[in-house]
């Protein structure tokens, strides 16, 4: 099992640990509820140095990236981000990404650690034998997230500069107060749906910076966050899982990401993108919302009427709105918002309506 | 931490018995395990159950737990509370966290459960 540079840090904060794709990591700390309503109101600590990341660099590094991903990578102004996938051939979703582009010779992506290894090879393997390098760096740094309306103020504390602030998918490289003389990434960027950061940070200062954000943010009513919270903000804000809501068996056009793909380049898979696109999907994600009580889960059977239609993907409790929310797949006919639909959840049909995510927004 | 003066179950419930009445609710230890308690399925009021059966479930925010009746009986007060605070499980499980009040069937099905000390020593050597 593997441990991030802060494991010791998270066992002195007494942070319950779980193992998640291969990796020893803090489930939670004061408690999922109060972990997810201070990322919602105030600020939040996470590490989540488990995924992936890579530098791609070289003269054909953009062709690369262009061939390899559905995104527009060539139109993405530097030091800016953009989240994007890894296809197949079939138009399977190999891993759902993030590119961030320094140059057009130089990019960062960060990958989920399940797939690490799996992308690695796969990126490889579609690579000229010439013009682009492609380096795991995870090992040498840990990625932190700072997620939450105070997030900013937290920030400036820790970073030489704190006027200019760096606009939404952009990143910038900086020194780090805490930690002078070594200098890293800080991403506008996040998987909770708030303002926040991710930082990529040395590994051998990690555990300093890590210290000096909780003792910035402390005003602010910063706490550490674990992977627990990190879920049920995602979902509320529809924000996909990979391995659960995405997989090699999904495609964007079922997933609902089409507007993370340039149809007018070419990129792997797009041949089998315009044969289901002309065909249509057989069958398509959907959000929902209960309509009365109950804990939608991944796995329970979704119906419309007695008919048995899909299958959620991920379920919980919107612990802003108090309401059970989800996403699944259902048979493609049955797909569009407003539909009433029943969610089994062990021998009870809950009644449900099919929305379209984000299910929470801020007032 | 085991309150002293409720009986135990191996599955962690606790029974409060007077006059025939047992009030039931999940042990500290057992709100611990769940982790953050976010709804509880409401019990059907009259409901009659056996020693063992299902009383409701309680969802954390990870997974679904089966709450199963210590003692056999008929459900004659469900605690409100728990529809708009679930969370009372965690803050206060032996107090305000109580699920429902059953009429016992059997008072005698109560002899089965453990006492503070006894539940403590089997949490202690699992």
């Amino acid at each position: 099992m593997k441990k991030t540079p802060l494991h010791a840090v998270h066992t002195g904060l007494n942070a319950v640990i779980v193992s998640f794709s291969g990796w020893e990591m803090p489930l939670h700390y004061s408690g999922v509820t109060d972990e997810h309503k201070t990322v919602r109101s105030a600020v939040g600590l996470f590490d989540i140095s488990h995924m992936g990341r890579f530098e791609l660099s070289g003269k054909a590094a953009e062709a690369v990236l262009d061939r390899l991903t559905p995104g527009p990578v060539g139109k993405l102004p530097r030091w800016s981000a953009h989240y994007s996938m890894l296809l197949n051939e079939a138009g399977g979703i190999l891993d759902d990404i993030y590119i961030y582009k320094r140059s057009k010779e130089r990019f960062f992506i960060i990958v989920n650690a399940a797939n690490r290894q799996k992308d690695f090879d796969w990126m490889l393997h579609h690579m000229p034998e010439d013009g682009a390098v492609l380096t795991d760096v995870s090992d040498d740094t840990a990625l932190l997230a700072l997620q939450g309306p105070r997030s900013q103020e937290v920030l400036a504390q820790i970073i030489p500069f704190s006027k200019n602030e760096i606009p939404l998918r952009h990143f910038a490289e900086t020194e780090w107060l805490p930690a002078p003389g070594v200098r890293s990434y800080v991403c506008r960027t996040g998987y909770t749906g708030e303002h926040g950061y991710e930082l990529v940070v040395p590994a051998s200062a990690a555990d300093k910076i890590w210290k000096a954000l909780l003792l910035a943010g402390e005003s602010a009513g910063i706490k550490p966050v674990g992977l627990g919270a990190r879920d049920t903000l995602r979902l509320e804000k529809g924000y996909l899982l990979y391995g659960h809501d995405i997989n090699e068996q999904t495609t964007p056009i079922q997933a609902d990401l089409m507007r993370f793909v340039d149809m007018k380049k070419s990129f792997i898979g797009k041949e089998a993108l315009i044969t289901e696109a002309a065909s249509g999907p057989v069958k398509k994600i959907i959000g929902f919302k209960l309509l009365s009580g109950g804990v939608p889960r991944e796995g329970h059977t979704i119906y419309s009427g007695e008919k048995e239609i899909g299958r959620v993907t991920s379920g919980n409790l919107s612990l802003m709105l108090k309401q059970g929310i989800g996403l699944g797949y259902v048979d493609a006919k049955y797909a569009d918002v407003g539909s009433d639909i029943f969610i089994d959840i062990r021998g009870k049909a809950i009644p449900s309506t099919i929305v379209q995510p984000p299910f929470y927004r801020r007032k | 931490m085991v309150a002293e003066g409720f009986l135990y179950s191996r599955e962690h419930e606790w029974v409060k018995a007077e006059e025939g009445r047992a009030t039931i609710g999940i042990s500290h230890f057992a709100q611990g395990a769940l982790g953050d308690i976010i709804y509880v399925a409401p019990p059907v009021l009259g409901r009659c159950l056996l020693q063992g059966e299902e009383i409701t479930e309680v969802e954390s925010t990870k997974a679904v737990s089966p709450v199963y009746a210590p003692v056999g009986g008929k459900i004659i007060v469900v605690n409100e509370g728990l529809k708009d605070n679930p969370e009372l499980i965690n803050k206060d499980p032996y107090g305000q966290g109580w699920i429902v009040v059953v009429e016992m069937t059997n008072p005698e099905e109560v002899n089965a459960l453990m006492t503070a000390e006894a539940y403590a020593l089997f949490l202690k050597d699992g």
